[in-house]
């Protein structure tokens, strides 16, 4: 236990925050908020600094030992098992969410004319081979890629075009809707929220007691970088042009045009984006081999992990045959409260600890 | 796409070689979770079911899509 730096768990879910946000969901965050994004942006990241904090705090209670075996402590043997598949299931629906959108972005984009089948087979092959391998390998690979995921994200913001409308700035103050704002917040919150799977992995850094520290510098980078994003993106585009498009930071990416050199930093781009794609379906996966592994009170999430590969593959070849049903569901309130509800379940672990202790008390 | 889920499932048959040196339930709750794993996505496939997670997610809290929409007014 207590193999890798803080840094280390910084550098990972940073990748894995920005990951989906930046790809595929700044469209629907335009779509939904307008101008109001900015502050559903901020408003999320702190909702789910609350959210991820419950995390932190039932954590605590066995720095040493992971949730899922000291959960049941807490709960009572069955109904953590159950709580531990729900969450295996929620694992793999993200999962299952990510590399849809990934098939749908890189087949269409890259690789037209391969039947989608074969992208999303080969894309989960990788990811289980790499998640098979374990944190360790995660871990090292997220610290390869921090640097050139970053660096390469905070340049590309140096030279976007002079197409910007800063004229357009003045709308992020005078339109204010309650109700699309809160709206917004309910839609965005789980993107940030995910870092709730923070829970199952802590006790394999060295944290000591700094745990929300850590947790606030990756939730504020990565949410300045989305914003950032967002505002140039908004500025470029508008909100309406911008929430009808499909992929508007990789139609803004096709702007940039930096001399001769290099005509269009669009696969550059793409070539990283996919890597921090990659890089969150395999921690998806194995975070999901690993739970059910203890659920199952198995030595090792090993050989599980293609088992539960081959599921996710099915449940996105579902969802390839239907892409107007995909849509839907991803933009549906009942999704995003299904993700905010598992992300809310260690509050739960909290309140029966505490109504626990109470009533030992009082015995 | 039948061809590969049996990839997948002669890759996750190749685990068999860890998985035969460990205690009997190891292996017991393996075999079990690959058979019925294998079972569910072929029929899945065959009969072109909904994504479990669409269902499930419909199921639970599909009455609250009519109640928030999303969508600007």
């Amino acid at each position: 236990m207590g193999a890798f730096t803080p840094y280390q768990m910084v550098r990972l879910w940073m990748i894995y925050l920005i990951s989906t946000p930046l790809a595929f969901l700044l469209g629907q965050l335009m779509f939904i908020a307008q101008f109001e994004g900015w502050i559903t942006i901020l408003l999320s990241c702190c909702c789910s600094l609350f959210i991820v904090s419950f995390a932190v705090k039932l954590a605590a209670y066995d720095p040493r030992v992971e949730w899922g075996i000291f959960g049941e402590r807490i709960m009572g043997k069955w109904p953590h098992k159950t709580i531990m598949l729900l969450i295996v299931f929620y694992c793999m629906l993200l999962l299952t969410v990510v590399v849809n959108a990934y098939r749908d972005f890189f087949g269409s984009t890259y690789l037209p004319g391969t039947p989608d089948w074969v992208v999303t087979g080969g894309f989960l092959v990788c990811v289980a081979v790499v998640s098979r391998s374990g944190l360790q390998t995660i871990v090292y690979m997220a610290d390869g890629m921090f640097i050139l995921v970053f660096g390469v994200s905070l340049l590309t913001l140096l030279f976007l075009p002079g197409s910007v409308w800063p004229d357009m700035s003045i709308a992020l103050v005078t339109h204010w809707n309650g109700t699309t704002i809160w709206k917004s917040v309910l839609f965005v919150t789980p993107w940030f929220a995910e870092m709730m799977l923070v829970l199952i992995m802590l006790p394999h850094f060295r944290i000591h007691n700094k745990t929300m520290k850590y947790i606030m510098i990756t939730k504020i980078s990565s949410c300045l970088l989305i914003m950032l994003y967002w505002l140039i993106t908004l500025f470029v585009f508008g909100p309406h042009l911008g929430g009808h498009l499909r992929f508007p930071l990789m139609e803004l990416i096709r702007f940039v045009e930096i001399g001769n050199i290099i005509e269009n930093l669009d696969p550059i781009m793409i070539s990283l984006w996919s890597s921090s794609l990659f890089i969150k379906c395999v921690l998806l996966l194995y975070m999901a081999a690993h739970l059910l592994a203890q659920a199952l009170k198995l030595p090792s999430h090993r050989p599980i992990t293609f088992v539960l590969a081959t599921l996710v593959y099915v449940f996105a070849n579902g969802f390839m045959q239907r892409p107007a049903e995909f849509g839907a569901f991803v933009g549906s309130p009942s999704f995003a409260i299904f993700l905010l509800g598992v992300q809310l379940i260690p509050l739960l672990y909290l309140i029966v600890h505490k109504c626990r202790s109470i009533g030992a008390k009082s015995n | 796409m039948i061809v590969i889920i049996l990839v997948f499932a002669a890759i996750a048959g190749m685990e068999w070689k860890y998985v035969r040196g460990q205690h009997t339930y190891f292996k017991r709750v393996y075999i079990m979770l690959w058979i019925v794993c294998l079972l569910f996505e072929t029929a899945a496939m065959l009969w072109h079911w909904m994504p479990l997670p669409y269902t499930v997610v419909h199921l639970l809290l599909g009455w609250l899509d009519p109640l928030i929409q999303f969508k600007r007014q």
